[in-house]
């Protein structure tokens, strides 16, 4: 248990906070684009 | 989804502009960001409980997460491409409120996107997507602005776009490309 808990802690470590940050604004802004925008695919039902 | 696609593009063209110029990529800076995904969740729930809710109660929904988006942006007007976003957002949200809380789409855009037997049942008036509404060109107010746009047939995205549609895709692939990249700082 111990171990496992070390092992997320070190990967935790080597994610790079502005990958994260990266990673935040991109999902960030296909909201915004998905959200505002408006057109409609075909087949799919639009969105 | 063509939206996504411009977010795609926008990233691997600011990805290549960082490496080329040797310069590590930075995202643009973003204030809030909760709020653009708390923004989203309406949509979500519109688009994958469609019978939830009477029709009113959805167009609501999508009001609200729009103005609650359009906040979002313009807590980040700073952002390179931001305001191009806003313009759209805004023409899209007009026509949207101007035709009952809904992207109005004309039979004949949206013969290229449907099949036949998949228009046969529909009549105008009635919601052709989480966000769209079938209406002939003179029952729509400010048509110029509703989905009407279409790319060329060879293309292998179809979609109905509109006005504000195509200030929001420049727009997003604007503040993914220019960080600090054509800065040449982050630009935050």
């Amino acid at each position: 248990m111990k171990q496992q808990a070390a092992s997320i802690g070190i990967f935790l470590q080597r994610i790079d906070r502005q990958q994260i940050q990266l990673i935040l604004a991109i999902a960030s802004l296909v909201a915004l684009a998905l959200g505002s925008g408006a057109p409609l695919d075909g087949g799919s039902g639009g969105g | 989804m063509i939206l996504i696609l411009f977010v795609a593009v926008g990233l691997l063209v600011g990805l290549l502009w960082a490496w080329f110029l040797k310069t590590p990529y930075h995202g643009p800076d973003l204030k809030a960001m909760w709020l653009a995904l708390l923004g989203f969740l309406p949509q979500i729930l519109v688009a994958r409980l469609p019978n939830l809710l009477p029709n009113r109660m959805d167009a609501a929904s999508l009001t609200i997460s729009q103005v609650v988006l359009l906040g979002f942006a313009w807590l980040n007007r700073h952002v390179a491409g931001m305001y191009l976003f806003i313009c759209g957002a805004a023409l899209n949200l007009l026509v949207m409120e101007a035709n009952g809380g809904f992207m109005p789409v004309s039979p004949q855009t949206a013969d290229r996107l449907f099949s036949e037997e998949a228009l046969l049942e529909l009549s105008p008036g009635d919601r052709i997507g989480p966000k769209d509404i079938l209406l002939l060109p003179q029952q729509t107010r400010l048509e110029w602005l509703a989905d009407r746009f279409l790319p060329p047939a060879w293309f292998p995205f179809q979609a109905a776009f509109s006005f504000g549609d195509v200030f929001i895709a420049v727009g997003v692939f604007w503040m993914l490309v220019r960080p600090n990249t054509l800065s040449g700082n982050r630009g935050t």
